[in-house]
């Protein structure tokens, strides 16, 4: 019983902490422009190498979409709009014990899907570095 | 393609009753995921490939292969986390030396 309650104690502080960091984060990233303030952190790739990788333009979409920007945001990463879904349905699907995420789970963790993100993931990185890719 | 897979580890699957009917091992691909999401390296990719092996070993009766994959899926995304820790510490060191500087 004292085991249980400490369980729910330790989920409730973890859910405080995530809850507290969230609203920091977009707070933030509502007021600045990541784009024109020197304290957003950089890509150490594109620092680099000068290319941007898979996830670049994140930090200036999530400014975009909090300010209603929608298209600029899509247009910034579209990778990045298939790619959260699928990490919130994966999330979904590996920690809940609901009979919807169980039944989701052999679908959403299959290994065609999964195979699928990998190939999307390193067709956008290349296609983004390419002339083809030139919005954003 | 079953032909091949078995061929492959010259091994039959394990038809003892141990495992049956029980949950596959943590495939980890959240953490794999947000790897290739977050560090801009690939490190998380490895995660991710080994966590689409863990279920279909899995169902096939590749038990040890499946403990395996998950292992190595664990492996993969704390390699990821730990190199991300270390570019972010370096990262941060390099902005203060030339905040130093300048």
């Amino acid at each position: 019983m004292r085991l249980r309650i400490q369980a729910m104690q330790r989920r409730t502080i973890i859910a405080i902490v995530i809850a507290f960091v969230v609203i920091a984060i977009v707070t933030l990233y509502f007021i600045f422009d990541p784009a024109e303030s020197i304290h957003a952190p950089k890509c150490v790739f594109k620092t680099l190498t000068g290319y941007d990788c898979p996830s670049c333009g994140s930090q200036r979409a999530l400014h975009a979409i909090l300010n209603g920007q929608l298209l600029d945001a899509f247009l910034l990463n579209p990778f990045l709009f298939l790619a959260t879904p699928y990490l919130a349905l994966v999330a979904f699907t590996a920690f809940s014990k609901h009979k919807i995420a169980v039944k989701l789970k052999p679908i959403v963790q299959h290994r065609a899907v999964i195979w699928f993100y990998i190939v999307l993931y390193f067709v956008w990185w290349i296609i983004r570095n390419t002339p083809l890719w030139s919005v954003g | 393609m079953d032909y091949n897979f078995q061929q492959q580890f010259h091994q039959e699957p394990d038809y003892s009753q141990q495992y049956r009917n029980q949950p596959p091992p943590n495939n980890y691909l959240v953490w794999g995921i947000l790897a290739t999401l977050f560090c801009c390296l690939p490190l998380g990719i490895p995660s991710i490939v080994y966590a689409s092996k863990v279920d279909s070993y899995w169902y096939r009766g590749f038990y040890e292969e499946s403990f395996r994959a998950s292992a190595n899926a664990k492996k993969w995304a704390i390699i990821s986390a730990v190199a991300y820790a270390v570019i972010i510490v370096l990262y941060l060191l390099l902005v203060l030396a030339l905040a130093a500087i300048g």
